[in-house]
């Protein structure tokens, strides 16, 4: 593959520096003998702009431009961003930088990279991928800040809440009221999204309500991923059919007709189906929820392909939400092996980089360290980067080490009362001192086999 | 592409000075708004002034290697033009690799400017970024030379 970077130049006037930078980075790179094209940002507007085969077939982008240039297109390839001024000065260095393969890639959990570009609208595997992900990166912080001020509250003991209890503690049944309204807020907000993807924001209307009625008949995750597709499919033919209303009628039906039909319908059909989907999501809890005493072992392998497989991605969510309501139903055991399971990967990375610093560069090594962090908080998506370098290799070993945790903590019968929080919940967890045993058991197998499997780099 | 061997009205003799006698960048500024209000390029100096230091706020136009191009977009340029200053001792533009331009090249641009224009300028920044071409400006001594020098800047 012939190496071909690209770049963007671009300054405020758009006069003078935007060519500077252009022929500084060109005569470098034809010293270097690579091949470079650049995209000029200046007065006349946007020249010689990237197509989607050119961002295909790049190694990694130079953005050398001080005003705001478009780099989520970019999504999944190294790049720089730097001043016009080190474009026009260090163009050389820039270069060398990607082709040393010393360049973070830029949000590589985040959609494909040649998203961007809108006529290319992707496989439709990929693109309910892509509605699925907005749903759950919308939900994560929701869930996260939720979940974490949930098992704070259970420092001042377990029933702190319960005004009964001797535990009660007002503060923290104040925590837990608000960590549960945030939770409780995941799978609406995970619906709104996944409908705002498919038809923008009228979408976004009627997936909120369907995600709520979702939230509230009991079928939960399941119901929400239906209510997300069929509400936002169902406004995006509903725009369709209304284009042809004369233009007078624009503001009545962005803000009257289309939010009352398409709610309306997403209402009535949630609320027909509420019964049936409310029966898989139970028979799918009760099932994993039953491997759990009869099989240990299957059900640790599957929690932990599940949680490593897309590693913050709907698969590892379902997984997740799946111990999150078995939770709230008093279920602290299945919450243990998700847990294991989601805290694996960032340290199998983490660890990998400590005992075999010579394969990994500087900055992996960094990476290494707030994989440390991530891990012990319970944020899967640290492993990431790391693993989209060469997934087909890395993400195996991820799986069989969260399998591992998994397997090793439902053997025990280890119970995690808290939905998130990592090691900050640990005075909480059963047998905590076993439980981190079992999570450093499969991360120390999968950094040893990634770490041996790994290709040194310079 | 059109092969343009002179680039009409955007470099010209009454703007070029072969000597700044500037000792500063605030010195160079002044005298190259002057050639140019002397030229009737800019119709008013005080206007032009605070858009050339409002683009200098941004960052420093001197982009090393021996020049600085400060410029302008305004309403009080009467056309396109590029003022050329050149300085033996050295002036200090704050360049992010230390050295002192030699070579000031003053834009005066109206916001209704063509495309055409913009492309030349665009020409000469690249021309600039090679070492070749700011030798042999650098070595003019006559406001002829110069402009002979420039003459390859083509759009």
């Amino acid at each position: 593959m012939a190496k071909k970077i690209l770049a963007v130049t671009g300054c405020p006037t758009g006069i003078a520096h935007t060519f500077m930078a252009e022929e500084a980075l060109k005569t470098a790179a034809q010293e270097l003998g690579v091949e470079i094209k650049v995209e000029t940002n200046g007065a006349a507007g946007a020249e010689n702009v990237h197509t989607p085969e050119d961002i295909r077939d790049a190694i990694g982008v130079i953005v050398a431009s001080d005003k705001n240039e478009e780099i989520e297109r970019f999504n999944g390839l190294p790049v720089i961003v730097t001043s016009v001024g080190d474009g026009i000065n260090k163009p050389k260095e820039l270069i060398q930088r990607i082709l040393d393969g010393k360049v973070p890639v830029q949000n590589p959990g985040k959609a494909a990279k040649t998203e961007a570009a809108p006529a290319d609208k992707g496989s439709a595997a990929h693109q309910i991928y892509k509605h699925l992900m907005n749903g759950v990166s919308h939900m994560l912080p929701f869930v996260v800040a939720g979940g974490v001020l949930t098992a704070i509250s259970f420092l001042w003991g377990i029933y702190s809440f319960d005004p009964t209890s001797e535990q009660y503690n007002a503060f923290a049944a104040m925590l837990k009221n608000i960590g549960g309204v945030s939770m409780g807020l995941m799978v609406p907000v995970f619906s709104a999204f996944i409908g705002e993807s498919i038809a923008s924001r009228p979408g976004l209307v009627s997936g909120f309500v369907g995600g709520m009625l979702a939230s509230s008949t009991g079928s939960g995750f399941i119901g929400g991923i239906l209510a997300g597709f069929v509400a936002g499919y169902f406004t995006l033919w509903l725009l369709k059919m209304l284009a042809g209303l004369p233009k007078r009628y624009e503001g009545l039906k962005s803000i009257f007709l289309i939010p009352l039909v398409s709610v309306a319908f997403i209402g009535i059909f949630m609320s027909l189906t509420a019964g049936p989907v409310a029966a898989i999501n139970e028979a799918m809890m009760n099932f994993l929820a039953g491997l759990q005493d009869s099989n240990p072992l299957l059900l640790g392998i599957v929690i932990g392909c599940m949680s490593a497989f897309d590693m913050g991605g709907p698969v590892n969510k379902a997984a997740y939400t799946t111990g999150t309501a078995l939770l709230g139903m008093g279920n602290t055991t299945f919450m243990a092996g998700v847990s294991a399971a989601c805290i694996t990967p960032p340290l199998v990375i983490a660890l990998a980089t400590t005992i075999f610093p010579k394969k990994f560069t500087d900055d992996e090594k960094a990476a290494g360290i707030s994989n440390y962090v991530l891990g012990c908080t319970h944020i899967t998506e640290g492993a990431i980067p790391f693993a989209a370098k060469n997934p087909l290799v890395v993400l195996p070993i991820l799986m069989l080490a969260s399998s591992i945790s998994a397997v090793l903590t439902y053997m025990m019968k280890i119970q995690v009362p808290a939905p998130h929080g990592g090691f900050l919940i640990l005075p909480l967890v059963s047998n905590p001192f076993l439980w981190v045993v079992d999570i450093l058991i499969g991360s120390a197998v999968g950094a040893v086999i990634y770490g041996i499997t790994k290709k040194e780099e310079k | 592409m059109a092969e343009m061997t002179n680039t009409p009205g955007l470099f010209a003799e009454d703007t070029i000075c072969t000597e700044l006698r500037a000792t500063t960048k605030d010195e160079a500024i002044q005298e190259m708004i002057d050639l140019l209000y002397d030229a009737g390029v800019v119709t008013d100096k005080a206007v032009f002034t605070k858009v050339i230091y409002d683009r200098e706020a941004l960052s420093s136009t001197g982009m090393g290697m021996g020049f600085a191009i400060p410029h302008g977009r305004s309403d009080v340029v009467t056309g396109p033009r590029v003022a050329v200053g050149l300085s033996k001792t050295g002036l200090d533009f704050n360049a992010p690799d230390g050295t002192l331009a030699n070579m000031v090249f003053m834009i005066a641009i109206s916001p209704k400017e063509n495309n055409l224009h913009l492309k030349i300028l665009a020409a000469l920044s690249r021309k600039l970024m090679h070492q070749d071409f700011r030798d042999a400006l650098m070595a003019s001594t006559t406001k002829e030379e110069v402009l002979e020098k420039l003459s390859v800047v083509t759009a």
